[in-house]
């Protein structure tokens, strides 16, 4: 049966069959162009330009706001050497902009490398003018360089970043994904540089970084880092550190050490100077330790502050004969004038009421002792104690004043911010808070609190620190006028890894003020100085920061007399 | 039912009916009326019309060309200014960062004669009283000075041409990438030394021993 043409309902039938047919045709060749392989056409474009939109690096802020790391724009400049027809010339115009010699800028100009670079990080205005001199081969590059306005301030903490804009130190290390954002890109149809309207594009936006807030006030760890830096420049020091605490919520108001080094220009400071050492160095805290046996001591009722010991001139533990800092008669001491006058044979003398030293282990580790601090500082250093297990017959008695186990500047000041606290340990935190882009505040998370002893135990310990401080006692110079405050000094054989032995003395003061409602807890430690006592080296340092950190943090005296410690008996 | 066979009786008569027509004298005489002559519209309007539109619209095509490409250069002049303003504004938070650090506040404030107060004492202005043991500021023996500051981060509104490609533990520009970091970067990954404690296992006590 043959169509029939002339049937004119047949006829429009067929006609819109064939039209739909070829728009289908062209439908489908829409929807193959713009949807399937849209990607594909577009990257094969020739006009299309694609630029790379850097993130922004998040800002590091002190706990009040203000930066101590930013980010600002820079440009590299690039050359293609194929291009340069006369180096020599084009380097003699160039090296007044960029600050780098001609001769030098002629190397890197010469050549057949198609990408070469010729100046880092040179300001945006720079480039400007180095572009109006319209030079062949000559490009740029945009680039981002951190910026430290304070210079050394808190270096040691903040860290620094290498040449391609990532953290290699401290925090910016640490904090390198939520500082770093993610990098956008964006693509156009161009003509000579310029946009074509309407030509459309795809842009994927960069994601900044989050800012990120310390707990370091810059002031106190400026009053900090000027005190250590001093003191360790005056006693000829190996290095020197500062640890201020507030006690009430682990947050570490500053960390200094010193030697220290500038992150504008990390290269030319020593690999040890770039390290935070009150948390990279590991060291035996001495006398300071000593409140941890006071701890264990009280805690089970075994003595009191008042108890009389009668303490000899050598005692022998352990097939050991162990001495004082000063030699001496029999000494009536009670065990709070133990601890003011820091006498080893004493501090024994009372630990042996505990019925073994392997007792005071579980203190050592409740106090936070041997294990990290939780902080993930790169390079941190959790220090040594060693299991009962491990004991040799003296260790356990060395334990008892400090000796024979290792810890940072950070826990020892968190032992003390523990009493402080009334026995309640709160995980110490250098991150308060991250800001993202969007403006959201992340509060950094609530830090562990738990209790080591009991608040009448603190209270006894910092009563007994008191005497310290007070008349008769050690640390005389870290006293300040109109405060009660409460410390301990450390005078403690030094272990040096270079010839495996003994040698030198780690010198510390550790304390809080004011001693009977404390807001601040300062932390000094002088590794290897000359001469001298954790007293009278490390007291005035304390005092100082003390000082400077109680006005900042305008913490009054609480107008209290302090207790009278009594040293000896009759 | 019966409807249908009716239908089909009838049918064949109407035909006949119709082909049979009957004369009445009623019935008017046709006559051949002539074609009413047709108007022709005029051809000349309708072509300018067409012209005009095509040309406004090809005038209008332009022009929107044109503002959109101006608008390109507009966007891409103020990007520039933008970016100019940006640096600019860049430029001068690092000179107020610098200018607001500790150390330099510290060196100003001495400059003017100020020195630090030495113990912290509070006045309760509640009732007068003073707090603490206020003592008379001294100056201090060393100036601050162990905390050097960087040479002020350069740039000033216009910055020099003076740049400080070193900045930020990048290789100087002296050696452009081929120290990506300065050497021996302390390793990131925490390492306990475990050499500033003594081995547990040996007894690391000299005797004998003093600490206070």
């Amino acid at each position: 049966m043959g169509l029939r043409l002339a049937d004119s309902g047949r006829r429009t039938r067929a006609a819109l069959l064939v039209f739909a047919f070829i728009l289908s045709l062209f439908a489908g060749r829409l929807v193959q162009l713009q949807g399937i392989d849209a990607a594909a056409y577009a990257a094969d474009a020739t006009q299309l330009t694609t630029v790379a939109l850097q993130a922004t690096r998040g800002t590091i802020r002190d706990d009040k706001g203000y930066p101590l790391a930013t980010s600002v724009q820079a440009v590299n400049i690039t050359t293609d050497q194929t291009l340069v027809t006369n180096p020599s010339a084009e380097a003699a115009q160039l090296a007044p902009l960029v600050g780098v010699d001609a001769a030098t800028l002629t190397r890197r100009l010469s050549g057949t490398a198609r990408f070469a670079y010729v100046a880092k990080l040179v300001t945006p205005a720079t480039w400007k003018k180095v572009e109006a001199l319209n030079l062949a081969g000559i490009f740029a590059e945009k680039t981002s360089k951190r910026v430290y306005p304070a210079g050394p301030l808190a270096a040691n903490v903040i860290g620094f970043v290498g040449a391609d804009g990532s953290g290699l130190g401290g925090l910016e290390y640490q904090l390198q994904n939520e500082l770093a954002g993610r990098n956008g890109s964006a693509t156009f149809d161009s003509a000579g540089g310029l946009a074509i309207p309407g030509a459309g594009g795809s842009t994927t936006p960069p994601l900044p970084g989050a800012d990120v807030w310390l707990t370091i006030d810059r002031d106190v760890q400026w009053e900090a880092q000027q005190a250590i830096t001093a003191a360790v420049h005056s006693s000829r020091a190996l290095s020197g550190t500062v640890v201020v605490m507030s006690p009430g919520t682990g947050q570490i108001l500053a960390l200094a050490t010193a030697p220290t080094f500038d992150p504008n220009n990390p290269g030319a400071a020593p690999a040890a100077d770039r390290g935070n050492r009150a948390l990279t160095e590991a060291y035996e805290p001495g006398s300071t330790g000593k409140v941890i046996t006071a701890s264990a001591l009280l805690s089970n009722n075994l003595i009191t502050p008042q108890t009389r010991l009668t303490v000899p001139n050598r005692i022998s533990r352990g097939g050991q004969s162990f001495k004082d800092y000063f030699n001496h008669g029999d000494l009536k001491l009670t065990y709070a004038g133990t601890i003011a006058l820091s006498s080893n044979i004493g501090t024994i003398e009372a630990a042996d009421r505990l019925g073994g030293m392997t007792r005071l282990y579980p203190y050592l580790r409740a106090f936070g002792l041997g294990r990290p601090l939780g902080l993930d500082f790169p390079g941190a250093n959790p220090g040594i104690v060693p299991p009962p297990s491990q004991w040799s017959a003296t260790t356990g008695y060395t334990m008892t004043f400090g000796q024979g186990y290792s810890v940072n500047a950070v826990q020892m000041a968190s032992v003390y911010a523990t009493i402080a606290n009334g026995g309640v340990r709160v995980s110490p935190s250098l991150v308060k808070q991250t800001v993202t882009p969007d403006g959201v505040v992340h509060p950094a998370a609530t830090p562990a609190r738990t209790r080591v002893i009991s608040p009448s135990v603190a209270a006894e310990i910092t009563e007994m620190l008191e005497g310290v401080v007070g008349p008769g006692g050690t640390g005389p110079e870290a006293r300040i006028a109109g405060y009660r405050v409460a410390g301990k000094t450390g005078t403690a054989n030094r272990y040096d890894a270079s010839c495996g032995c003994y040698r030198g003395y780690t010198m510390s003061f550790i304390g809080f003020a004011p001693a009977d409602n404390p807001q601040v807890v300062v932390a000094v430690t002088l590794q290897n100085p000359d001469g001298g006592g954790g007293g009278s080296l490390a007291g005035p340092v304390f005092r100082q920061v003390m000082q400077f950190t109680l006005q900042t943090e305008q913490v009054p005296p609480t107008g209290a007399a302090a207790p009278r410690v009594q040293i000896f008996w009759k | 039912m019966s409807a249908l066979p009716t239908a089909t009786r009838l049918a064949p008569a109407c035909p006949g009916a119709r082909s049979m027509p009957h004369p009445g004298p009623n019935r008017t005489e046709l006559r051949l009326v002539p074609a009413p002559r047709r108007r022709r519209a005029a051809r000349a309007p309708f072509v300018v019309m067409v012209l005009g539109l095509l040309a406004g619209g090809l005038v209008g095509l332009l022009l929107l060309n044109t503002v959109l490409a101006q608008g390109a250069f507009t966007v891409s002049d103020l990007k520039k200014r933008v970016s100019a303003l940006t640096d600019q504004e860049q430029a001068l938070l690092q000179v107020v960062a610098a200018e607001q650090a500790p150390q330099k506040l510290a060196t100003r404030a001495l400059a003017l004669g100020m020195v630090p107060s030495t113990n912290p004492a509070f006045i309760r202005l509640s009732d007068g009283a003073v707090l603490g043991v206020p003592a008379p500021g001294r100056a201090p023996k060393v100036l601050p000075g162990p905390l050097s500051l960087p040479p002020a981060p350069a740039p000033t509104a216009t910055p020099s041409g003076t740049p400080r490609p070193g900045a930020s533990g990048t290789a100087t520009a002296t050696r452009p990438a081929s120290r990506p970091s300065p050497s021996g970067s302390p390793k990131p990954t925490p390492q306990p030394t475990a050499g500033t404690a003594p081995k547990p296992t040996v007894s690391p006590t000299p005797s004998p021993r003093s600490s206070r």
